[in-house]
């Protein structure tokens, strides 16, 4: 092999290398991956709405049963999982996230269980109010008085504030104990006193968490996460971009130098540069030619030349005395067939610069422009 | 093996009770003393705690909101409730609303076995969680609707298989 020949070798080994270099980290970010992210944290938001719809529906009387409160918080938990599992597992926001869908959890459940007291209490005062009604006699004053507290109690429970009603309730609570009744309404005005002081307790606890609800920041805090993800693909697919808009040039490099090692014949020359890697290969890394590597002709096996002699194995790469090149044997190095090539790298190149221009205001200009020098030739 | 519990639960489907069968539309499906049961059931705020599709099951409460449950026995672990996994001091006394969905075959009751028939559990739950002593009428109302809630297993009454065994 001559020293320029040798040296031209190398050039092409080096390209082929920064090639695969750039190929691999030119690789698209994960799009499945970006999909299924995005995906999770949509169920996130959706999942969140409708827990929080169904909180409202089932404080105004809409919904008279927990069952899809239980539900709404199993697909959260499911999609919290989902989302750790979704390759972020250490970003601090999903960190959050998960932290709040737990706070949110037990607020569901305190939610739950003040809603059913009190949806206990205030079934049964209803139900034991309307009883004394018809009290009269010795009862009348104990009527008198569960009728103004069921009325101060609706409007306790219906107010927004309730504040105001609350002491006057308490005071009649009180009185409860002390009313003339008949012996056989003492015990309704017992457990009707208990269901009321419970209301009265617990009414503001249950309002309080039915606010904390309606305000975690879990959607917030989804669409921030929603931003990150689009965020961080960009900057993935901008990394990644560095490194495939190089790759063309280096491509057409390769094939240019590749073409210079038998100028007459670029596919041959290629076939030989493929012969060398395989040679580089066997005698590195202890690969064996296969069997149509052995038998490989120029043209193909099925070719012309197939019954003919085998291609020169023993190449300028492996040392053999420089074999004739270009058909005509015409001296000088730049023949048609590497004006061809060099045409063809030329066109690459347009076709990188193309690629380069892709989504900039320029790039009709330039397309134009490429089409033109493409035309010429 | 959590997942073949997992897999096991799920196959303790209870179908067609009466009262499922009520609530389809079948005119006869239970009879009108069950039905001034339900009645008291829905009246006396039993249905805020056992509702849903298993009628309880789904929420959290504290056993004992108007009265202490067990005044003169020593408090156990068991006693304590969700406490014991979560030392959360709100959490004391506090268990899971039971299901009521096959209750009449599935005595004895509460988390220490205190009441043997349901009669007895339905009279405790009045005075503790309801704040009232129920009239043995009402009791035995209130019973009869919950026994329209025992299904049937792979086609096989739950009540008969409970009395053959």
């Amino acid at each position: 092999m001559t020293g320029a020949a040798g040296k031209l070798v190398l050039v092409v080994l080096g390209l082929l290398l920064v090639l695969t270099y750039l190929l691999l980290r030119s690789g698209a970010s994960d799009a499945a991956l970006h999909e299924r992210r995005l995906r999770t944290v949509d169920a996130l938001i959706l999942n969140q709405a409708a827990l929080q719809r169904d909180v409202l529906r089932v404080s105004h009387g809409l919904l008279l049963n927990y069952d899809p409160l239980v539900a709404a918080v199993t697909r959260l938990r499911t999609v919290g999982a989902d989302l750790r599992a979704a390759g972020a597992a250490s970003d601090p926001l999903i960190d959050r996230i998960a932290a709040e869908l737990e706070v949110q959890e037990e607020l569901v459940e305190s939610f739950k269980s003040l809603h059913a007291l009190l949806r206990n209490s205030l079934i049964y005062f209803a139900h034991a109010s309307g009883g004394f009604g018809a009290a009269d006699g010795s009862s009348a004053p104990a009527a008198s008085v569960v009728g103004k507290l069921a009325s101060d109690m609706l409007q306790f429970v219906t107010s927004a504030n309730g504040e105001p009603e609350r002491a006057e309730l308490a005071a009649l609570l009180d009185r409860l104990s002390t009313v003339p009744a008949s012996p056989d309404l003492r015990s309704d005005l017992a457990a009707l006193q208990a269901h009321g002081r419970l209301i009265l307790s617990k009414l503001p606890a249950a309002n309080g968490a039915l606010a904390s609800l309606l305000t975690t920041r879990i959607a917030d805090q989804a669409r921030e996460l929603q931003d990150l993800f689009i965020e961080q693909q960009r900057r993935e697919e901008s990394r990644a971009w560095i490194f495939r808009a190089p790759l063309p040039r280096v491509g057409a490099a390769a094939d240019l130098s590749e073409s210079a090692l038998c100028p007459a014949a670029p596919e041959r020359a290629h076939a030989q540069v493929s012969i060398g890697v395989r040679a580089v290969d066997r005698r590195h890394l202890g690969a064996t030619d296969r069997p149509a590597d052995r038998t490989y002709r120029t043209g193909g096996a099925a070719g012309p030349r197939a019954a003919g002699p085998p291609y020169r194995r023993r190449s300028r790469l492996h040392g053999a005395a420089p074999r004739r090149c270009g058909r005509s044997g015409a001296a000088g190095l730049v023949s048609r067939r590497v004006r061809r090539a060099r045409r063809l790298a030329r066109r690459r190149r347009a076709g990188a610069l193309l690629d380069l221009a892709s989504g900039s205001s320029w790039a009709a200009w330039l397309h134009r422009r490429a089409r033109r020098r493409l035309a010429a030739g | 093996v959590l997942d073949a519990l997992a897999t096991f639960e799920r196959s303790l489907i209870t179908p067609d009770a009466p009262f499922d069968r009520h609530l389809r539309g079948e005119p006869d499906a239970i009879t009108p003393e069950e039905q001034r049961g339900y009645r008291l059931f829905k009246d006396y705020g039993c249905v805020a705690c056992h509702q849903g599709v298993n009628v309880g099951g789904n929420l959290f409460q504290r056993f004992g909101i108007f009265r202490d449950p067990s005044p003169h026995q020593l408090i156990r672990t068991a006693d304590l409730g969700r406490f014991a996994i979560t030392n959360a001091p709100g959490d004391r006394f506090v268990f899971r609303v039971p299901s009521l969905r096959n209750v009449a075959v599935t005595a004895p009751y509460f988390h220490d076995g205190r009441a043997r028939t349901l009669e007895g559990a339905i009279a405790e739950m009045a005075r503790s969680q309801l704040g009232r002593v129920l009239s043995r009428q009402e009791i035995r109302l209130i019973a009869g609707f919950l026994r329209t809630l025992t299904g049937e297993y792979r086609g096989q009454s739950l009540s008969d298989l409970a009395g053959r065994s």
